[in-house]
């Protein structure tokens, strides 16, 4: 088991933290879950694994960036609607700006990026290695019993191998989540 | 000027509420308002666009917000299209927080959430794996994917940690 100590909730702590994503978030929307994993879950534990999955669910199932909406949710739930607003900026505002100098001085910028290219090429496989490494964590702490194993299988078989849209799969992981695993009593969060 | 920001504020505004499924569903509707529809960008730079999109940190809705915000009315242009993309998503989460906050211990949303936790795990598979098929295509993309792993799941090491590492030896072996 992870240490359970708990950070002081602060709201400097949560802008500061959502800076760090959104300034390391590369790779695509999902890079962002094992920084946020790891900074909200285990570092401040200000989340259990599970809360920080069903945000994943209700960021994934909403219209926009995943990162973004995230955010908000997070910060709605941890100091209300002007948290809500501090986490969106803090976690825009890092992209906004590098995007915005790019934008701005592209001309001066562009022979630099054969660099930036080259970190990039040993940078993505390692981020693929550190999102799955997020998720075997979540089924750790949800638990790997065989129907969880199963929903997960066939969910990466119907995503990858058949193209099936994520959020029919939300849709039909939520009602069998309602048909298999309703109120089993004690012990159950 | 108000004109040309009230637009793109409305452009991104659409682009924000209807892409569904992340940065791929974003570049087709840009492309679609804001290339075809607006004029705004030449296809070329829509190329250019979606390879800085890929290079730069952040959810590609921001990034090419304040891209073709910058591109269309400079900075004023890049806030107004930035809070642009990013309203729906406030104002949505925000209620469903609330919303949410009411109903979460209700039997029925438990087992509803439970259901999904799996599922979200898949996902998140699915999005490795998707990084991976592109990103590793020799032995030591290979053995890099595999550390990458190895530090945050076994080691536990912060996820920021590696990938500075990582840009690093990308530098030096590359």
């Amino acid at each position: 088991m992870q240490e359970t100590k708990r950070a002081p909730k602060s709201r400097g702590r949560m802008f500061l933290s959502l800076l760090k994503i959104g300034t390391f978030t590369i790779g695509g929307g999902y890079a962002m879950i094992p920084i946020m994993q790891t900074e909200f879950v285990q570092r401040l534990g200000w989340l259990e694994e599970e809360e920080f999955i069903d945000i994943i669910t209700l960021a994934q199932a909403a219209p926009g960036a995943m990162v973004i909406n995230l955010s908000v949710y997070l910060g709605h739930m941890l100091f209300g609607f002007w948290g809500a607003a501090l986490a969106l900026v803090g976690s825009a505002l890092p992209s906004f700006l590098i995007m915005g100098v790019i934008a701005l001085f592209f001309a001066q910028l562009k022979e630099r990026f054969s660099i930036v290219e080259r970190m990039f090429v040993a940078v993505k496989p390692v981020v693929a290695g550190i999102i799955f490494a997020a998720a075997v964590r979540m089924v750790d702490n949800v638990g790997a019993t065989w129907l969880n194993c199963l929903l997960l299988l066939a969910t990466v078989a119907a995503v990858a191998a058949l193209g099936v849209s994520p959020i029919l799969c939300i849709a039909a992981g939520g009602a069998l989540g309602i048909l298999l695993m309703r109120e089993r009593g004690k012990g159950d969060v | 000027m108000f004109e040309a920001l009230a637009s793109l504020y409305l452009t991104f505004w659409k682009i924000g509420s209807f892409a569904f499924g992340g940065g791929l569903a974003v570049l087709k509707l840009i492309e679609q308002d804001v290339v075809r529809a607006n004029g705004w960008m030449t296809g070329a730079q829509f190329a250019e666009l979606v390879a800085l999109s890929e290079m730069t940190p952040g959810p590609i809705a921001i990034n090419a917000a304040t891209f073709v915000g910058v591109l269309v009315a400079g900075v004023p242009g890049a806030v107004a299209a930035t809070l642009g993309v990013v309203t729906t998503s406030f104002v949505l989460m925000t209620l469903l927080a609330k919303l949410v906050m009411r109903v979460k211990d209700h039997p029925l949303a438990k087992a509803f959430f439970k259901g999904l936790r799996p599922v979200i795990a898949g996902l998140i598979v699915c999005a490795a794996l998707a990084v991976g098929t592109e990103a590793v295509h020799s032995e030591i993309t290979a053995v890099l994917a595999a550390g990458g792993f190895l530090a945050a799941y076994k080691f536990k090491a912060h996820p920021i940690l590696i990938i500075v590492i990582a840009a690093v030896i990308g530098v030096a072996l590359f």
